[in-house]
């Protein structure tokens, strides 16, 4: 890690984030989690409800399990590569296998995060966003 | 017609040839006598006037002899010369002379008598002749014996005067004399000699007309020979002929007729053939009249003892036991042709597996002339086998002896297979009754470990989220900790909500355990407590597919079963139905329960609106590893299973059908212990 945790949250904080996931229960508790992390976040039921709301808001990252109803993570991402190339795509899956990772990352997906959401590996990986972020020209957004 | 009288063709030969026998006989005879006269004759008359003029020649030079020496003696002056003797006519008779002259004389007499005797002999015509010139010569003597006793008393004068006047005549008389026996003996030739050419004329013209009558004879007796037996002989050969052309009508031959009104040999010889061939007009009329039906009848049998001979498998030994001969059928089964089977021994099929025993018990039985009826196992020429029902018996000709066995066989070996496959029938069952139950228990097995693939994957379902929230509370709290922001409320709050989700996460354990325990009795089950154990395990599945349910089962319905396996076939239902719902990509899945009681049966109905079971598929579905499923994991075993279990196990039925909005499975289980 290459800050400290506060540093991390105080930088997080500040995002706006969109967070897919059809499951209700599971919604809540993980988003009390993630209030730790990021003020806003936007919260959509499934891919299409998750894109209808990527094209009217601006995020920083998108944060979407794959399997759901309607339109499930991984055609919601592609859809969104479409409309920004850039912005990063963190999935969270149940199934760990090989083909999903490679067919994820096809699709434009960033970072493929196991569920249950462990809070470590969650850190890690904006831990990681982060950095990217700093080194890349884009400055704008963060401060 | 009229009868004819004839003498036997025996007699007429005997007859003819007697006669010819008795013609050349006499012929024979004939000819001999003739020769034998012929030559007599002939011998005769060369005999009789050569001898006779020999005689009377020698007669008369013997007379003349004594004529000589008498006129010598009593003529000085004779001059007889005979050259046959010494005497000279010159010289005077002295008593020398007379005394020659005498002893000539006598020689000369008794030449004479000795001729005169040859002539008695053989002279042929009357002997008084040859008296007289004996008579005559013999009276000659005593005149010169007188003339020479006067000679010798000197009285030639006397001698001379009696010479002249007796003497003379003596000398002509006895030339007369003998010279009439020359003629009569010549005469006598010469009729002799007529008497032979007409002896020859006589018996050539005998002995031609002779030869003629035999030639005729032997004509006559061929002709009667021809005519007697021969003809009829033709005759009878040639209605023999057409006898053998098949026409019996004998009595219409004109020629037979004529034949026997004869009362000879042939005319008897004919009758008894007519009664012979009578014998067999009507039998054989009556052959001709059914030679159809016989042909038929034969061909008729021919072709059963073809069949037999095809069909029936038999054969016969000779005394020894060498096979004379097999059927078609024999050949066929023992696989050795005909032909290879003559003159081989009955051993040859003999198969060892046929104990050394029966085989003894066959002979001993056969050899003292009763029938053996047993079942044999023989040997064909490959190695196989064929098995027969033996019916083997002795061959007893006409005087008793035992000449040969026969054997007439039926082939069993069909019957001897089943048999034995018979026998081994049990034992197959036991294995195939084991295999069956291996296979059953294989496949419950199977089910068993399926389902609890699918218990397991349902468990890890469940688990899944009460596990992410557990895990998230946790990050949460660590969080806190971390950023050193402690609320103790809100972690004593977070605290229990983890211990109420471990709790659940138990619960579902407890729930999905309880459906392995498989009970080993009927016990007293709640109808609502079975539908409701299943669908808190489906439940959380449902409601994640957006699957409503719909329970409406009566309260207080109690029965004996194994409510384990009917609360697993239940849940294997409504799986199934969960599963088609999502295949058919179902939106608003919805599945009614209803449990009730009838007939005193309870019974539990689960429809879908899924869309149903397709019409060529419903009546697989209970088949076992059958699958609807395009998702290839399921076994398929579940719905052959559930049939199985709830019909053989709980001793009730499991039904489908189509209803209008998908598929309606009943389960039906009797209430009372079975």
């Amino acid at each position: 890690m290459s800050m400290p945790l506060s540093q991390l949250i105080e930088l997080t904080k500040q995002m706006h984030i969109l967070y897919v996931e059809d499951n209700e229960d599971a919604r809540t508790f993980t988003l009390e989690m993630l209030k730790r992390f990021f003020n806003n976040i936007t919260v959509a039921e499934n891919g299409q409800d998750g894109l209808e709301k990527f094209k009217t808001n601006t995020f920083d990252f998108v944060l979407t399990d794959i399997n759901m109803p309607k339109m499930n993570g991984l055609d919601m991402i592609t859809e969104i590569r479409k409309l920004d190339a850039c912005i990063p795509a963190i999935v969270l899956s149940a199934h760990n296998e090989a083909n999903y990772h490679t067919e994820a990352s096809r699709c434009g997906v960033n970072h493929y995060l196991a569920k249950p959401l462990s809070v470590n590996d969650l850190i890690q990986t904006l831990d990681m966003m982060l950095t990217d972020r700093s080194l890349s020209t884009n400055k704008a957004s963060l401060v | 017609m009229y009868k004819e009288r004839s003498v036997g063709i025996g007699h007429k030969l005997g007859i003819g040839f007697f006669f010819i026998t008795l013609l050349s006989s006499i012929i024979g005879i004939v000819s001999i006598y003739a020769i034998f006269e012929l030559s007599q004759s002939t011998e005769k008359i060369h005999a009789h006037p050569h001898e006779i003029s020999n005689a009377t020649r020698n007669i008369q030079i013997e007379v003349m002899k004594i004529d000589a020496a008498m006129t010598n003696i009593v003529n000085e002056s004779s001059s007889f010369i005979d050259h046959s003797s010494f005497y000279d006519a010159n010289e005077s008779a002295t008593a020398f002379d007379i005394k020659v002259a005498i002893s000539k004389i006598d020689r000369a007499e008794h030449n004479v008598l000795r001729e005169f005797e040859i002539i008695f002999e053989k002279y042929l015509g009357d002997k008084k002749d040859i008296d007289n010139a004996l008579n005559i010569f013999v009276a000659w003597k005593p005149i010169r014996d007188k003339v020479i006793h006067l000679l010798q008393a000197n009285k030639t004068k006397e001698a001379k005067k009696i010479m002249q006047d007796v003497g003379v005549n003596y000398n002509e008389k006895i030339y007369d004399s003998v010279y009439d026996m020359m003629s009569f003996a010549d005469t006598t030739a010469e009729n002799f000699i007529h008497n032979a050419i007409e002896k020859k004329s006589e018996i050539l013209f005998f002995l031609i007309t002779f030869i003629l009558l035999v030639i005729l004879g032997s004509i006559t007796t061929a002709l009667i020979i021809i005519k007697d037996i021969t003809v009829p002989l033709k005759a009878l050969l040639d209605v023999t002929n057409t006898i053998s052309n098949g026409d019996l009508d004998v009595s219409h031959n004109k020629e037979i007729q004529a034949l026997l009104q004869r009362d000879d040999e042939i005319g008897t010889l004919v009758k008894s053939f007519e009664k012979m061939v009578n014998v067999f007009v009507t039998p054989y009329s009556n052959i001709i009249k059914s030679k159809r039906n016989l042909k038929e009848k034969t061909d008729e049998l021919r072709r059963l003892l073809d069949s037999f001979d095809e069909h029936v498998i038999a054969s016969k030994t000779d005394r020894a036991g060498r096979i004379i001969y097999v059927s078609k059928a024999f050949s066929k089964a023992s696989g050795y042709t005909k032909e290879e089977l003559l003159g081989e021994m009955q051993s040859i099929v003999r198969h060892p597996d046929t104990p050394e025993k029966v085989h003894e018990a066959l002979w001993n039985t056969v050899q003292s002339g009763k029938a053996w009826h047993g079942e044999l196992k023989n040997k064909t020429k490959d190695g196989g086998y064929f098995y027969i029902d033996a019916h083997i018996s002795p061959d007893i000709n006409s005087k008793g002896k035992t000449i040969g066995f026969n054997a007439i066989n039926q082939d069993i070996t069909a019957k001897k297979r089943l048999e034995e496959l018979f026998l081994t029938l049990e034992k197959r069952v036991t294995e195939e009754i084991a295999k069956n139950k291996q296979q059953a228990s294989h496949m419950l097995q199977q089910s068993r470990l399926a389902q609890m693939g699918e218990m397991i994957s349902m468990i890890a379902h469940q688990w899944r989220q009460p596990l992410a929230s557990i895990s998230a509370i946790s990050g949460t709290l660590n969080l806190d900790v971390m950023m050193d922001d402690y609320n103790k409320e809100f972690f004593q709050e977070r605290l229990e909500a983890i211990d109420e989700l471990a709790h659940h996460l138990s619960s579902t354990i407890n729930d999905f355990r309880d459906f392995f325990k498989d009970g080993k009795e009927e016990e007293k089950s709640s109808l609502t407590e079975i539908v409701d154990s299943s669908l808190k395990i489906i439940m959380p599945s449902f409601s994640n597919n957006n699957i409503t349910l719909d329970n409406d089962t009566k309260e207080n319905v109690t029965l004996m079963t194994f409510p384990n396996e009917v609360k697993q076939v239940l849940l294997n239902l409504l799986k199934n139905s969960e599963e088609a719902m999502e295949e058919k990509k179902v939106d608003q899945g919805k599945v009614w329960i209803k449990g009730f009681v009838q007939d005193n049966q309870a019974v539990i109905r689960v429809e879908d609106n899924a869309g149903g079971i397709p019409d060529g598929v419903i009546g697989k579905v209970f088949d076992p590893y059958f699958s609807t499923k395009t998702k290839k994991d399921g076994t398929g075993l579940g719905l052959y299973m559930s049939k199985t279990i709830i019909e053989e196990h709980c001793k009730g039925r499991l039904a489908l059908k189509n209803g209008d909005k998908g598929a309606i499975f009943t389960i039906t289980l009797p209430l009372e212990a079975t």
